[in-house]
């Protein structure tokens, strides 16, 4: 835990709950399909990458309902 | 990148090596070049780092000092707040079912039971046309609602399956073209009209960070073309929990500890919906060396993708609307408990909701005895790289499993508060 950071830590707990696959820190792949999505953080800021490469999500970690945005965008990318 | 003079990619004889950690060697570059006092190769490694890693701690530092951007998070340990989140997080997602089905009560609009039925029966039929056995066979055993076009009572949000099939098409018809430009570059790599090195090339414009990586990836096409021996021989059979074992050897409370419940949307599109104004992408992809090819195909990138948010929104915007509806239509549709098919208002369309059970190997290790874990595990052919390239050869293994191939990553420019 000491040299991860948030972004790979909610990854790695979506894959340990079932969710989807960690095919590399921060990193997720749906269990079916091309579905992918890449979390990275910058300061407060948890950025998602779909499975192009585009941004199409940030979520500061100050905002009241980040877990629901964050976990609506990846149910939504990673199809569960 | 081209002109700064470094390249994590060359070792200190300029010979090409892939860095296991390529921000870390960029890290200890530049420390190593300030220890030596060689200012002017620390400077071209500073270039590199804003121009190639605008994302990571060191790039987003470099970039806050020199342009003003805000800073990025240097690696640490989760502060009480992010902690708070984390933990958060997994209760959301063990519950995210469940969740939805306590938030799924909808008014429908326009409810019509017998449209909804033959939507389902001509999806059906679209499915079998098609010869797609897997979502015929979900559709036949599906529920129908009565109607797509529903209000969510808990947040009076509303949905429309038709526009989110619309919505749907348009973004597959946008990846299309965006995929045209990456074919295009693909083209003048397998070419070598773009050199191997540097593998890494930014555009940055008003409207975003555009940038183009050239890395290794398995060549699937080639993969696939493979007879059937000779992928046997680079099999091997590795052990894997088996869901239908643990169904059948677990009590009802030992398999509920170790699966978890998801809902899979599926889209049927028997009748596309007309999408007006997709631009049309640049695929004569030009230029006199590699720079120039590789800024040329970042330059068409950047210019299809504006193109694009003129005429559809962003792709954030995008995301977040797509997100939304899915959400609502999900909670719907989660009290229900089984296949569900949402019809749209045209022929044959309609998207599917069914449930999935994931069986957890983390919730596996953790509640069941060894013995049970033997119970239910069975062994699973899986392919082994050594195997691979033992079978394959250098060269062959090199073509399939390590193709120079281009990807994308497109940042958009962060709106100022």
């Amino acid at each position: 835990m000491a040299t991860q950071n948030l972004a790979e830590a909610l990854a790695a707990d979506i894959a340990d709950v079932g969710l989807a696959e960690l095919v590399a820190p921060g990193i997720l792949k749906a269990h079916e399909g091309d579905g992918l999505a890449e979390l990275q953080q910058e300061g407060d800021v948890v950025r998602v990458y779909d499975h192009s490469g585009d941004a199409i999500a940030e979520f500061n970690t100050a905002d009241e309902d980040f877990n629901e945005s964050f976990l609506r965008t990846l149910a939504t990318e990673l199809n569960f | 990148m081209a002109g700064t003079g470094y390249n994590p990619y060359r070792d200190a004889d300029g010979k090409f090596s892939r860095p296991q950690d390529v921000g870390q060697k960029v890290e200890n570059d530049l420390q190593e070049a300030y220890a030596a006092g060689d200012f002017q190769s620390a400077q071209a490694i500073e270039a590199y780092a804003m121009d190639n890693m605008p994302e990571s701690a060191l790039g987003q530092s470099l970039l806050e000092q020199n342009f003003g951007t805000a800073p990025a998070a240097k690696r640490k340990e989760l502060s009480p707040r992010e902690k708070a989140l984390k933990d958060r997080n997994v209760d959301l997602a063990r519950q995210i079912v469940e969740i939805r089905a306590s938030n799924g009560d909808v008014t429908f609009d326009d409810a019509n039971p017998g449209r909804a039925r033959r939507r389902l029966a001509e999806a059906i039929e679209y499915a079998e046309s098609r010869s797609n056995t897997n979502l015929a066979t979900k559709l036949s055993s599906a529920k129908v609602l009565p109607s797509g076009a529903f209000q969510r009572k808990s947040d009076k949000l509303r949905v429309n399956t038709d526009a989110v099939i619309k919505n749907y098409v348009a973004e597959k018809s946008i990846e299309a073209g965006r995929a045209r430009i990456q074919e295009a570059i693909q083209a003048k790599i397998d070419s070598g009209d773009i050199a191997l090195t540097p593998e890494k090339y930014t555009h940055r414009d008003d409207s975003g960070t555009y940038t183009l990586t050239i890395g290794p990836a398995m060549d699937e096409e080639a993969f696939e073309a493979l007879s059937d021996s000779v992928k046997k021989q680079m099999t091997v059979e590795r052990p894997s929990v088996s869901l239908d074992l643990a169904r059948e050897k677990l009590t009802a409370e030992q398999f509920a500890a170790v699966t978890n419940d998801q809902q899979v949307m599926d889209f049927v599109v028997g009748k596309r919906p007309q999408i007006d104004g997709l631009p049309e992408p640049r695929t004569e992809i030009t230029g006199a060396d590699s720079n120039e090819v590789a800024m040329d195909g970042l330059k068409s990138l950047s210019s299809y993708t504006q193109s694009v948010e003129a005429n559809f929104g962003s792709k954030a915007d995008r995301a977040a609307k797509k997100s939304e509806d899915a959400e609502i239509i999900k909670s719907a549709v989660a009290e229900r408990g089984q296949n569900t098919f949402v019809p749209g208002r045209a022929y044959a369309n309609g998207t599917l909701l069914s449930n999935r059970t994931v069986i957890v190997k983390k919730q596996v290790e953790d509640q069941l005895s060894p013995a049970q874990i033997r119970s239910i595990t069975v062994k699973a052919p899986s392919i082994d790289l050594d195997k691979a390239k033992a079978v394959l050869g250098p060269v062959r293994y090199a073509q399939i499993f390590e193709r120079p191939t281009a990807s994308f990553r497109v940042t958009p420019k962060r709106k100022k508060a």
